[in-house]
């Protein structure tokens, strides 16, 4: 009776440290995931010469590259949100959604468009084919980069801290401090967001 | 002074039965809960997979997309998550292991939907609700896991990945100190609440066992009260559980005995009644009825007491068969049906052995039984007769008049009646039944001893044509005779010797008495052989009682009695032949004055009942004693004088006046 007593509850008390072994591995393995940054190409070190935008001339312009049904980017332009509330309308932003060869403008305007259209100072464009992208170096969802009014770059990486979470970031930060006159802490961060390019 | 001992009381460790229904409450509560948050799980594993789909249905690389790895984790991990906890709630529901678990998946849920929504704050919410709803448990240890999973969660990912689940990325060691302390804080509260629940289960126990207590004792005084030993045992081992107090006093052992000792009832039973006993409850007990048997026990003193057992058979889900039932004392009853069965016995044997032939039948005149008399009289087997009814049988009668009858017929008081009976060949003959109430145990029945008087009338046709031979050679000569002596008596033929006169008169009253006995005699056997002829035709009923009056005024004269007539206004005419209709009247007057006294009236009376006329002839004499009124009309029955001598007369007249009077119609 006490053996099988005992029996039981080492059997119980294995399967159950079984099983929050296996949880604690899969939360692991997703926040290691979480945080694995996408490609970054070469951004170029000022406003590119064949860009359709119009290039700064007396305030920064940040553009962020976006990937229309990347589900993380809801996140960045979120941020876009804040730190276009942080720099107090000092900054021209715009937001080019990739529209890959053979799509419609319809596959574009995703709700991602929508909140990108919401943000004040913000103007989503469509990119056929992400030329405009491969411009400025982008090459996953979710990559800012700012220019200072004199076209130069002065930050290029993503403005979350992994994929798909909002909250406060080293990307985000120096965008703001720059917009506002202070020294810019970064001139590079991590980007997290689907691939733009097949 | 009352609140402090009530509250003493409750507060005091829980003891027996108390105890006994706090657990059975506490046990039921942590399965119910357990059963509730199977559910939950298993709701949040898809609510899980559905907050993925929305929010990261699809990750994408240029224009090619592919299942986002949320999905994948909400399908995968949240599985995991919740089924193992599903399991243990199937497994061992109600289990401490069990209870634990689900708090441990329940607040990795909660890590796991933060996760999937970005640490939105938002959904940090789901501990809290996750809290309350596992404070439902009523055990304030499965808070304290879910609180340890809470701040574990939240010290390691707060550490490693800090915006994952405080939403910004802000690095602290000890900001998980203070989400914690919003756990606790609710914990606080949850567990003060856990442990009033649990103060009010244990008062709940207690006025339940308190309850129980007051109604266990009614139960006993109810049980004591049967007239029976109430019992309860399980089945198939037949352990009694309880016996109720009346044991005692039925067969003389204490309950204890039937309780400690295994096999008390079955070495109890009489080893006559054992095995049919026990073949009859195996095959009771299969078919899980309420039974009955009889049977017997021996008493303290070694008796056999007759038992009946009334039981049903309980079958429970997972504990034994249960058998409750009670045996009532029928000792009395089975000497009654003794008795009765010899009574029955000898009974039988009476009517076998009669010499007559004996039917019994209801009022409706079904055959219930008969003797074996009666079958061979009949020339019918036993079986065959008893199909019969009593009409099959007595044919001669109608239906109509037997059962009639029958109806009429008092306890005590049989009825005789002559017949005809009928054999199974069709062949009739003549018998004599007695017919009297039978009642037995409620019933009644009408029983008939029928007796076969084909000998008797045999007899009594050649006694009555003997006696017609002799009565008819004895009236010539009488008749001569008498003639003779009338001549002689008148002085016709000469003088008589003064001393031979007497002589003389006295032999010519006897053989006038002679000739008129011979001339009953005839009248009868003509009645009773069917030659006598009757001229009917229709009589004025006034005006021939007036004729018979005066035709019986010189007798009544002789007898010194006055004779009157009253007709009143009857007017009634009947179909009769006179002569015969005035013997009849002569006969009854004639008798009137014989037995009045001198000096009497005797009174010829005419009067109407209804549809019916009725002739009385009413004399002041002493009447008919009730020992004599039934033989009245039987031959040659004559009653006694108050003096104890008889009147002159044959005893023959009123058996002529039935005669012609029932041939008459």
């Amino acid at each position: 009776m006490l053996r099988s007593k005992i029996g039981r509850m080492l059997l119980l008390g294995g399967l159950g440290a079984f099983w929050l072994s296996g949880i604690l591995w899969g939360m692991r393995e997703q926040m290691i995931w979480g945080r694995e940054a996408g490609a970054v190409g070469k951004p170029a070190r000022s406003w590119p010469g064949g860009s359709l935008l119009t290039p700064p001339s007396t305030a920064p312009v940040l553009v962020l590259a976006a990937h229309p049904r990347c589900p993380c980017t809801r996140a960045s332009l979120e941020e876009l949100a804040m730190i276009q509330t942080a720099a107090r309308g000092r900054l021209r932003c715009y937001v080019l959604f990739t529209r890959p060869e053979g799509c419609s403008d319809a596959w574009v305007r995703t709700s991602s468009w929508d909140l990108a259209l919401a943000v004040p100072g913000v103007q989503p464009l469509i990119d056929p084919e992400g030329r405009e992208a491969q411009r400025f170096g982008a090459r996953t969802s979710g990559h800012a980069f700012l220019f200072a009014p004199d076209g130069s770059l002065v930050f290029s990486g993503g403005i979350t801290r992994a994929r798909g979470e909002t909250g406060a970031n080293p990307g985000a930060s120096c965008i703001v401090d720059f917009v506002n006159g202070k020294a810019a802490a970064a001139s590079k961060a991590a980007v997290f967001g689907c691939p733009l390019f097949d | 002074m009352m609140s402090s001992l009530k509250t003493a009381r409750f507060r005091a460790p829980l003891e027996g039965r108390a105890l006994e229904l706090f657990e059975i409450h506490r046990t039921d509560i942590y399965k119910r809960m357990d059963r509730l948050f199977a559910v939950l799980l298993l709701v949040q594993w898809i609510a899980g997979v559905g907050v993925a789909l929305w929010i990261s249905p699809l990750t994408w690389i240029g224009q090619t997309s592919r299942i986002h790895p949320h999905v994948w984790t909400a399908v995968s991990l949240g599985a995991l998550i919740t089924f193992f906890p599903v399991a243990l709630c199937a497994a061992w529901s109600g289990a401490a292991f069990t209870r634990h678990t689900i708090a441990v998946a329940q607040m990795l849920w909660s890590a796991l939907l933060i996760h999937l929504t970005g640490g939105r704050i938002e959904t940090h919410f789901h501990v809290f609700g996750s809290l309350a709803f596992l404070a439902f448990y009523r055990d304030w240890r499965v808070l304290l896991t879910a609180t340890i999973v809470v701040a574990s969660d939240h010290i390691v990912r707060g550490y490693y990945w800090p915006l994952s689940v405080y939403g910004v990325d802000v690095r602290s060691d000890w900001r998980w100190v203070e989400h914690a302390g919003w756990v606790v804080f609710e914990d606080a509260i949850l567990i003060r609440s856990c442990r009033q629940g649990v103060k009010e289960m244990r008062e709940i126990a207690v006025r339940q066992a308190e309850t129980e207590s007051s109604a266990e004792k009614k139960h006993e005084v109810l049980v004591n009260s049967i007239d029976g030993i109430v019992w309860e045992a399980t089945a198939p081992d037949l352990r009694y559980r309880f016996v109720s107090a009346q044991a005692a006093r039925i067969l003389g052992y204490p309950a204890d005995r039937w309780i400690l000792e295994p096999d008390f009832w079955k070495e109890h039973l009489v080893a006559e009644d054992r095995d049919r006993v026990l073949r009859e409850l195996g095959a009771h007990l299969q078919r899980d009825e309420v039974y009955e048997m009889e049977y017997r026990l021996r008493d303290a003193q070694g008796r056999p007491v007759w038992v009946r057992d009334a039981a049903s058979v309980h079958r429970t889900p997972t504990g034994p068969t249960i058998l409750r039932g009670v045996l009532t004392d029928i000792s009395e009853r089975k000497r009654q049906e003794e008795q009765s069965r010899r009574s029955e016995n000898r009974f039988r044997t009476v009517v076998e052995q009669a010499a007559d032939a004996i039917f019994v039948h209801d009022l409706d005149g079904r055959l219930l039984d008969a003797n074996e008399l009666a079958c061979s009289a009949l020339g019918y087997t036993r079986e065959e007769l008893l199909t019969k009814s009593l009409f099959d049988v007595e044919r001669s009668v109608p239906r109509e008049h037997l059962l009639k009858a029958w109806r009429t017929l008092v306890p005590g008081k049989p009825v005789t009646a002559e017949g005809n009976a009928t054999r199974k060949d069709g062949s009739t003959f003549p018998v004599e039944v007695r017919v009297g109430l039978l009642e037995s145990e409620g019933d009644v029945r009408v029983m008939a001893l029928v007796r076969d008087i084909s000998e008797r009338r045999r007899l009594d046709r050649m006694k009555n044509e003997f006696i017609s031979t002799v009565s008819h050679e004895l009236r010539t000569p009488l008749t001569s005779i008498r003639g003779a002596l009338g001549l002689v008596s008148s002085g016709v033929i000469g003088a008589l010797p003064e001393k031979a006169k007497p002589m003389v008169d006295i032999a010519a009253k006897n053989c006038e008495r002679l000739v008129n006995l011979v001339s009953d005699i005839l009248d009868i056997e003509k009645i009773a052989s069917g030659q006598m002829v009757f001229k009917i035709r229709p009589l004025i009923l006034e005006h021939f009682l007036r004729q018979g009056v005066e035709a019986n005024r010189g007798f009544a004269e002789a007898a010194g009695v006055a004779l009157k007539l009253e007709t009143g206004d009857v007017d009634a005419t009947v179909m009769a032949d006179g002569d015969r209709l005035l013997q009849v009247l002569t006969n009854l007057v004639s008798n009137a004055c014989k037995y009045s006294p001198r000096g009497e009236t005797v009174t010829v009376r005419l009067s109407r009942r209804g549809q019916r006329i009725r002739v009385t002839v009413q004399d002041r004499g002493p009447g008919i004693s009730d020992e004599f009124r039934s033989r009245i009309f039987q031959k040659f029955a004559q009653a006694d004088t108050s003096d104890g001598s008889q009147r002159k007369g044959t005893g023959l007249g009123l058996s002529i006046t039935r005669a012609l009077i029932e041939r008459m119609g």
